[in-house]
C-alpha cells in the first residue's frame, strides 16, 4: 500500500473510532459499559492518530513526493531537523499535529482513573465528537495524505519551507502552544459532561484542575516560546507586537488564567459556579477561534499561514458550533448551578472574583482591538489599525490595578475577614510599591508608563515575599513550616514571583532600550549605550540550503574586547526569500541585539540597527517560571494524598 | 546620499524635538509591513514617513497637526492608535464599560450573598 492510501485508511480508521467514542459516551447506557467501550475507543483512536502522524513525518524525512503536501512544503535540500518539522509548518500537518493532541488528551481522559464514571463518560463523549468534528474536516477538506496529481508532470524536487520557519523555533513552538490550546479541550469535555446533569461542583473542579493547569503551563510556555522566537527570528528588536495571531493565542491564556483561580473557588467555597463553567467553555472557544484566525485569511500578520478563506470557514463553523452549543447548554442549566452561599467581599474568593473580572476586561479588550478593524471595514469601507498605542493604553492601568488585587488576595484569608493581620502588611507593600516606582522613574527618568511598570511589578513581588513570610511564621519555624507546604503552594508562589519578573523584564527591556540605527563602512566605529561598535568588514558564504552574507562586527567597551559578532542575512535560492539573522550577545541579565540591513547604496556601507534590551533575560525566566508553576501544580498530588503525607510528618503547616 | 541628508535634518532638530519624532514613528504603521510600526521598520515607505515626521516637526507642527498630516497622506489605515471618533466609540469605550458593568455584578454578587446572611 502506498503512503496515501495508508495515511488514508489511518485516518478514516481514527474518525470511526471517535464516532464509537462519542456515541458510547454520550448513549445513555450503563456508565461501567460505556466507559469501557469509550475508552477502548480513545485508545484506538490515540493509537492510529500516532500512527499516521509518524507516517507523514517519515514521508517528510524521505521527501516522499507522492505527497502533494510534501511537495508543497519540502525540499530534499533542507537539513533533516527541518524536514521532520517541516510536518507541521503548514495548514494540513498542523491538522494532525492538533489531531494528535487531541487524541492525546482524549486517552489521559480514559486513563487517568479518578473521578466519577458518569461524568467522564459523558467527558470521553464529547471528546470524541470534537475529535470526530476535526478528523472529518481533516480527511474531507484537509488530508496530509493527499496524493500527487498522477496528470501532473513528475517533480523533480519539492517547492521548500517558508525560511522563516527553518529554525529550532518550529520545533518547540507550534507543539507547545497546541498543547495548551488542544488541552482546554479535555477542560471544555468535562465541563460539558458537569453542565449536562447540571451539577459542576467540587468533584468537577478536581478532575478538571491538573489538565487545566498542565494545559495552561504548556500555552504559557507556548506564549513565551513564540515571542523569544519573534525576537530573534525577526530581527526587529521586539517580542511582542499585538498581531492578531498573538492576540488569538493570548485570548485562550487570559480566559484559561481567570478558569483557573475560579476553579480554586468552586473547589473550596462551593461558588461562582456558573461563571467558572462559562469561562471554561470560552477558553475553548478561543482557542477554536484562534485555529480559524490563523487559517482565515481575514488577518493580516506574520503568521499568515494557509489563507484558505473556505477551509476557514468550515473551522470557523466548527468553533461556532461547539462554542455555540455548549454556550446553549449553559444557558440552560446554568441556573441550577447557582449556590446559595454567602459570600464576604473582603476575603480570598473576594479578591479571585476581583481577579476574575480583571482578567475578563483585559480578555474583552484584546478581543475588541483584535476584531475591531474587521467590523469597522465591513460596516464603513474603511481599513484602520489597532496597535500597541491602543493596547498600551488600555493594559497598563489595568495591570497596576490587578497587581494590587494579587496582593491583596495573596494576603487575605478565605471566608472571613479575619482579625484584620493582613492590613499591615498590605499597607507595607502597596507604600513601598508607590514610593518605589516614584523613586525608579525619578531616578531613571522613565514616563508614566515607566511608573506604572515598575509599581505593578512590585505590588506583585510583594504580595509573593509577604506571603511566603506569613506562612513562614518566624525564622525559627520557617524551615519546617516551607517544607511542609504543598506542591501546589510551591506552584503558586513560582507562577507569581515569574509574573513580577515578567513585569519588569517587559518594562525595562521595551522602556529603558537604547536604539541606534547606523550607518558604517568596514573600519568605522560608533558608540551605543557606552559601547563602541566597530564594523570590520562582510564576507559570504554558503549554507546548506541558503547563501549567507555576514558582517563581522567587534564590540568593545572601553578598549576591552566584549564580543566578535556576525549579524547576517541568508538568500533562500529555492523559496528565493531572504531572512535576517541577528547577532545577540548577553550582557549581564540584558542583552546587546544587532541587526544587519542590506547596504543602504550598493557599496561596502551598511546599516545596523543595535539595541541594547536591559534586564530582558528576567522576562524570559519569568515565562518560564509561570509555567513551571502550572505544571508543579498540575502534577501535585491531590488533597488527599497530600493530608496523608501531612499527616505522617506531621508538620503544621497553615493553608 | 540620503544618508546625509537625512543625518543634515536630524542634526537640525532639537533633542527634544527629536523624541518626539521618535515617540510619534512609534505610532504609525509601515504600509508595506506585517503589523510594524515605522519606527521598528527598515522599508524604504518607512523611512520616507519618518523623514516626513522630521520635516513637519521642523517646520513647527505640533503632534496632532503631524498625525492630521500623515492621516491625509496615507489614509486612516496608518494610525496604530484608531480616531476618537464617533464610529470607534465602542472600541475605545468598551473596556471602561465592561469594567463597569463587570463591577455592578461583582458587587450584586456579594450583596446578594450578605443579605441571605442575614
Amino acid at each position: 500500500m502506498d503512503t496515501s492510501t495508508f495515511g488514508t485508511v489511518l485516518l478514516s480508521v481514527a474518525t470511526f473510532a471517535a464516532a464509537v467514542m462519542a456515541l458510547s459516551g454520550l448513549a445513555p447506557i450503563g456508565h461501567r459499559r460505556g466507559l469501557a467501550v469509550s475508552g477502548a475507543a480513545a485508545g484506538a483512536m490515540l493509537v492510529t492518530v500516532v500512527y499516521a502522524f509518524f507516517l507523514l513525518m517519515n514521508a517528510y524525512a524521505s521527501t516522499d513526493l507522492s505527497l502533494i503536501n510534501v511537495y508543497l512544503n519540502s525540499h530534499s535540500l533542507k537539513p533533516a531537523v527541518y524536514k521532520l518539522t517541516g510536518t507541521w509548518g503548514n495548514h494540513e500537518g498542523s491538522l494532525l499535529l492538533w489531531l494528535v493532541m487531541l487524541a492525546g488528551f482524549g486517552g489521559a481522559m480514559a486513563f487517568h482513573s479518578r473521578g466519577d464514571a458518569a461524568l467522564r463518560k459523558r467527558a470521553l463523549g464529547v471528546q470524541g465528537l470534537l475529535a470526530f468534528a476535526f478528523l472529518l474536516f481533516t480527511v474531507l477538506t484537509s488530508s496530509p495524505f493527499a496524493p500527487y496529481p498522477a496528470t501532473w508532470p513528475t517533480p523533480p524536487d519539492g517547492r521548500g519551507l517558508n525560511p522563516l520557519l527553518q529554525d529550532p523555533g518550529l520545533a518547540i513552538h507550534p507543539p507547545t502552544l497546541y498543547l495548551g490550546y488542544v488541552g482546554l479541550s479535555a477542560v471544555y469535555s468535562f465541563t460539558i459532561a458537569a453542565l449536562w446533569r447540571g451539577d459542576l461542583g467540587k468533584e468537577w473542579a478536581r478532575t478538571v484542575r491538573p489538565f487545566l493547569l498542565f494545559a495552561w503551563g504548556a500555552l504559557t510556555l507556548g506564549i513565551g516560546l513564540g515571542a523569544f522566537w519573534a525576537y530573534y527570528e525577526l530581527g526587529w528588536g521586539g517580542f511582542w507586537f499585538w498581531d492578531p495571531v498573538e492576540n488569538a493565542s493570548l485570548m485562550p491564556w487570559l480566559a484559561a488564567t481567570a478558569l483557573l483561580h475560579c476553579v480554586m473557588v468552586v473547589e473550596r467555597r462551593d461558588a461562582l459556579k456558573p461563571w467558572c463553567a462559562a469561562l471554561a467553555i470560552l477558553a475553548f472557544g478561543a482557542s477554536l477561534m484562534g485555529a480559524f484566525l490563523v487559517r482565515s485569511g481575514i488577518v493580516t500578520s506574520v503568521h499568515a499561514f494557509a489563507n484558505d478563506p473556505e477551509r476557514g470557514i468550515v473551522l470557523l463553523f466548527l468553533a461556532v458550533l461547539f462554542t455555540g452549543g455548549g454556550l446553549i447548554l449553559f444557558a440552560l442549566r446554568g441556573s441550577s448551578l447557582i449556590s446559595r452561599e454567602a459570600f464576604e467581599p473582603v476575603s480570598r474568593e473576594g479578591a479571585l472574583v476581583l481577579n476574575n473580572l480583571f482578567f475578563s476586561v483585559l480578555l474583552f479588550t484584546v478581543f475588541l482591538g483584535t476584531f475591531w478593524p474587521t467590523v469597522i471595514e465591513v460596516s464603513t469601507g474603511t481599513r484602520i489599525s489597532v496597535g500597541p498605542p491602543y493596547y498600551n493604553v488600555m493594559t497598563a492601568p489595568l495591570a497596576v490595578a490587578m497587581a494590587a488585587a494579587l496582593a491583596f488576595g495573596l494576603l487575605i484569608p478565605w471566608k472571613r475577614r479575619g482579625k484584620g493581620g493582613w492590613q499591615k502588611p498590605y499597607q507595607i507593600i502597596l507604600g513601598v510599591g508607590a514610593v518605589g516606582g516614584i523613586a525608579l522613574m525619578v531616578l531613571l527618568k522613565g514616563n508614566v508608563w515607566a511608573l506604572m511598570g515598575f509599581v505593578a511589578s512590585l505590588f506583585v513581588l510583594g504580595g509573593v515575599v509577604a506571603d511566603l513570610a506569613r506562612k513562614a511564621g518566624s525564622p525559627q519555624t520557617a524551615v519546617a513550616r516551607l517544607s511542609g507546604l504543598t506542591a501546589r503552594s510551591w506552584g503558586a508562589v513560582l507562577a507569581h514571583f515569574g509574573l513580577a519578573l515578567l513585569m519588569l523584564g517587559i518594562t525595562a527591556s521595551s522602556l529603558f532600550q537604547t536604539e541606534a540605527r547606523l550607518v558604517l563602512e568596514p573600519g568605522e566605529t560608533a558608540t551605543v549605550r557606552g559601547l563602541d561598535i566597530t564594523f570590520k568588514g562582510s564576507a559570504q558564504t554558503n549554507g546548506r540550503n541558503y547563501i549567507v552574507e555576514f558582517d563581522r562586527i567587534e564590540v568593545t567597551d572601553s578598549g576591552r574586547l566584549l564580543a566578535t559578532v556576525d549579524p547576517s542575512r541568508r538568500y533562500y535560492p529555492v523559496a528565493d526569500k531572504a531572512t535576517t539573522e541577528v547577532a545577540i550577545r548577553r550582557l549581564g541579565l540584558g542583552n546587546l541585539y544587532i541587526a544587519s540591513g542590506s547596504s543602504p547604496d550598493g557599496g561596502s556601507a551598511r546599516t545596523f540597527r543595535v539595541y541594547v534590551h536591559p534586564l530582558i533575560h528576567l522576562l524570559w525566566s519569568g515565562a518560564v517560571l509561570i509555567a513551571l508553576g502550572g505544571f508543579v501544580s498540575a502534577f501535585a498530588p491531590g488533597k488527599a494524598k497530600s493530608a496523608k503525607k501531612a499527616a505522617r510528618s506531621a508538620v503544621e503547616a497553615p493553608a | 546620499m540620503i544618508a546625509v541628508c537625512t543625518l543634515l535634518l536630524a542634526a537640525a532638530l532639537s533633542p527634544a524635538d527629536q523624541e518626539r519624532v521618535d515617540a510619534l514613528s512609534e505610532e504609525f504603521r509601515c504600509v508595506v509591513c506585517q503589523n510594524q510600526s515605522i519606527a521598528d521598520s527598515d522599508a524604504e515607505i518607512a523611512s520616507v514617513m519618518r523623514t516626513l515626521i522630521e520635516e513637519r516637526i521642523a517646520a513647527g507642527d505640533t503632534d496632532a497637526e503631524v498625525r492630521a498630516f500623515l492621516t491625509a497622506r496615507y489614509g486612516e489605515y496608518v494610525l496604530l492608535s484608531p480616531e476618537k471618533s464617533g464610529k470607534n466609540a465602542l472600541l475605545w469605550a468598551g473596556p471602561a464599560l465592561a469594567l463597569l458593568g463587570g463591577g455592578w455584578w461583582a458587587f450584586s454578587l456579594f450583596r446578594g450573598s450578605a443579605k441571605r446572611q442575614s
